[in-house]
């Protein structure tokens, strides 16, 4: 018996050392800048560190220390305390979000643009909730009917009470970003102990650590939490215009986040992993591209060969809506993280560039991920799924509508077909006055904006989290 | 247009829009060893030459590295005739100083705004990024320029906008500096309620912004 996986990799295991060795040699050779003295005295305090100025230089051995200690798979749970999922660097499984901090959110009826409000963030996040394939949810966007010194914490406390799956939570603001941990604690408890928040930081591509994020990251880490650190890289703008110099330099900065994370308490749970955009040169957007995939999933073999959890790209922000354009990258994205090594993909539904959130992009995008997801399950070749006889026995020019195979397969079969469309013969699609799709998809999305409920505790956190806001936050 | 001067003779805007800085300069040398006033050449040969880099860019004729090359050839051109300038104290288009706001560390756009406006003739002061309020306000007593410019990119720091205007009052400075500001949440409407004197939605419009608010009479 045996089961047909398929699988793409990219990186054959001496391409894997080669970047590595490429990576080493820009850690020891260019260093990173490290803004903050704070950060660069932990990095200093280290064998093997060297430093120039605010330059910091990263030698192979304080790489591979980091390596050793840095764990290989985190447990992410969900708010009620259940594992929710592994990130297990070993056997990686790709894991989807919402997101991400958009600035506007796009009307599933009309496509018409309005600033993202309160009211946005409780549909999309219990959109996220309601979703099958949607696995955690990132800060989908940032709250503008809300005075902006505030705006990210009221968004945090909506994001908790809407849905009990695990959190990426992006705070723009230093300050915010404390009051957020300080809420969610004082309304969960302890988060180390079954961590469903997972925050998120980049460095400031090329090459540099900023202050923010280091503080930001130690805030994170002695609160004992995982988080993701990621590179969002320009090929062309902020990074290399080659895929090969784009891949070496982020790596290079991802490691160096994990020596990082590593000075500052051993063991400490990162997730790494970039979002390798192509700096457009006519437009001047980010724009994912076919380099992107490819850098995606070759990041995601580097963080398995290295043993550390991944968190990569999900395709979204070239489309206008929820159209062809945004369809073409998120099934790109979709299927090649399935088939690749990606552990999450956690930022589905943004529009423009990472600035309009998009619940019909939403929805759809959980179809594209079911069905990626199918055609990674593969399909299993043994005797009783060749089934010999019953083609010997239905034989040449006879029917298998109705063979034992087809009776007790076509239900499950059946799930491999569209669940938004039903499949329309011309004639009848003829007869229905040609409806098009993306209508079809509209009426699906209202049904399934119209159903989104709340978690049963919604209302006693928000009356909660709102109290503590008000003595917290004046 | 042609750019070819009357006499028929090959001016420095082809080697701008070519992106030639040897050429561009050694032509802007050429020009003012023959006796042509620097401020006349600015202004019949290379500002024409960017206008039109502007105008093709605008239009998705010309990719961004080009661009930024014309500027760098015009810049090699405006330090041939920056002591010329300066003698007879005539200005390039005038000064800008430019940050990202304190709290924002994008700094992509703000790179872009700079070059199109020194390829335009613009003299540029880059503060870098993360700039607090008392940084623009030093930096503006010093360097009195023309125009100030604000990107910032994060909704949570749009604010420090607000602040550095308020700041420019309280020193006596807004009337004498122009204020615009971009970047990607920035939209008109906050521009007019911060009391900034105009927005921009990208770098080719900085410029067009720039030059429409100083020619405006004072
Ligand atoms: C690249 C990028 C980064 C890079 C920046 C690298 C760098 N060196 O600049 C990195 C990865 C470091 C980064 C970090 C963060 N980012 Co960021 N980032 C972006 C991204 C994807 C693109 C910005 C960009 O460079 N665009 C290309 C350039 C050419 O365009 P532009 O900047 O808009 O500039 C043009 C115009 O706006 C205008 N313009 C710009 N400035 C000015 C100034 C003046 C005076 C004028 C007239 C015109 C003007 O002209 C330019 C050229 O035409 C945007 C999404 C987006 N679409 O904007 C998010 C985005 C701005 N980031 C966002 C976020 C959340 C963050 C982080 C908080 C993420 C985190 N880790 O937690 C941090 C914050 C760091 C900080 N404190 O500043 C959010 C903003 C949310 C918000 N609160 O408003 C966005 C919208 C993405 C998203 N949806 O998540 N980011």
């Amino acid at each position: 018996m045996s089961s047909v996986c398929p699988k793409i990799s990219v990186l054959t295991e001496e391409q894997i050392e080669q970047v590595h060795a490429y990576t080493l040699n820009l850690l020891a050779n260019t260093g990173i800048r490290v803004e903050s003295k704070q950060a660069r005295d932990i990095f200093c305090q280290a064998s093997g560190c060297s430093s120039d100025g605010d330059k910091v230089f990263i030698h192979a051995e304080m790489v591979k220390q980091a390596l050793i200690s840095a764990p290989s798979s985190i447990e992410i749970f969900d708010r009620c305390g259940e594992l929710a999922f592994r990130l297990d660097s070993n056997n990686p499984k790709t894991h989807f979000g919402i997101g991400v901090t958009n600035l506007w959110y796009q009307h599933p009826d009309t496509d018409e643009i309005s600033p993202f409000s309160r009211k946005h963030m409780e549909i999309s996040v219990r959109l996220g909730q309601a979703l099958n394939n949607c696995d955690l949810v990132s800060t989908p966007g940032v709250i503008q009917d809300i005075a902006c010194d505030r705006a990210e914490v009221y968004g945090t406390l909506e994001m908790m009470a809407n849905t009990i799956k695990p959190l990426v939570l992006l705070v723009s603001n230093r300050h915010q970003f404390k009051d957020c941990l300080d809420l969610l604690e004082r309304l969960h408890g302890d988060l180390a102990a079954r961590p469903f928040i997972i925050p998120y930081f980049n460095p400031v591509t090329p090459l540099v650590l900023n202050s923010e994020t280091s503080e930001k990251m130690l805030l994170t880490i002695n609160q004992g939490l995982p988080f993701i650190y990621s590179s969002y890289g320009m090929s062309g703008a902020t990074a290399p215009i080659t895929a090969a110099g784009t891949l070496v330099m982020l790596n290079a900065e991802l490691l160096a986040g994990l020596v990082f994370a590593q000075l500052i308490k051993e063991g400490t749970p990162v997730i790494l992993g970039n979002l390798p955009a192509v700096f457009e040169m006519k437009s001047m957007i980010s724009a994912y591209t076919p380099q992107t995939m490819l850098l995606n999933l070759a990041c995601a073999e580097m963080m398995a060969h290295y043993h550390i959890p991944h968190s990569g790209t999900s395709g979204s922000g070239s489309g206008w809506g929820p159209d062809l354009l945004a369809a073409g990258t998120l099934w790109m994205n979709h299927l090649t993280s399935c088939l690749g090594k990606v552990g999450l993909a956690p930022f589905v539904g943004g529009n423009f560039d990472s600035l309009v959130f998009s619940p019909t992009t939403v929805i759809y995008s959980n179809e594209i991920i079911r069905q990626a997801r199918l055609f990674s399950q593969g399909f299993m070749l043994d005797d009783t799924c060749v089934g010999l006889d019953e083609i010997q026995c239905i034989g040449a020019g006879g029917s298998f509508l109705m063979s034992e195979q087809t009776l007790s397969l076509y239900r499950e079969i059946h799930k491999q077909h569209s669940q938004i469309w039903p499949g329309l013969c011309l004639e009848k699609w003829q007869a229905e006055s040609s409806p098009q799709a993306i209508d079809l998809l509209r009426h699906h999305a209202h049904k399934v904006l119209s159903d989104l409920r709340a978690p049963d505790d919604h209302d006693e956190l928000i009356e909660k989290g709102e109290a503590i806001l008000k003595v917290t936050i004046s | 247009m042609t750019l070819d001067r009357p006499d028929g003779s090959e001016g420095a805007g082809r080697f701008i829009i070519e992106g030639d800085q040897q050429k561009a300069r050694q032509i802007t040398s050429e020009a003012l060893s023959s006796g042509v006033a620097a401020k006349d050449f600015l202004d019949r040969e290379l500002i024409p030459a960017m206008d039109v880099v502007g105008a093709r860019f605008k239009d998705g004729d010309m990719f961004l590295p080009e661009v930024l090359l014309a500027a760098r050839a015009m810049k090699a051109a405006m330090s041939v005739l920056q002591p010329e300038l300066s003698r007879v104290s005539a200005q390039a288009r005038g000064k800008v100083v430019i940050g990202t706001v304190e709290g924002d560390v994008h700094d992509i756009g703000k790179s872009i705004v700079i070059s199109m406006l020194e390829g335009a003739g613009f003299e540029v002061i880059d503060l870098g990024t993360n700039v607090t309020a008392e940084t623009f306000i030093c930096q503006i007593t010093e360097h009195q320029p023309h125009v100030l410019c604000m990107s910032a990119l994060l909704t949570t720091t749009m604010p420090a906008m607000k602040e550095v205007i308020r700041r420019l009052k309280e020193n006596q400075l807004r009337e004498k500096v122009k204020v615009i500001i971009g970047g990607a949440p920035v939209t008109e409407s906050f521009a007019s309620e911060i009391d900034s004197d105009a927005y921009a939605e990208d770098a080719g419009a900085t410029v067009t912004i720039c030059k429409r608010l100083l020619s405006r009479p004072e």
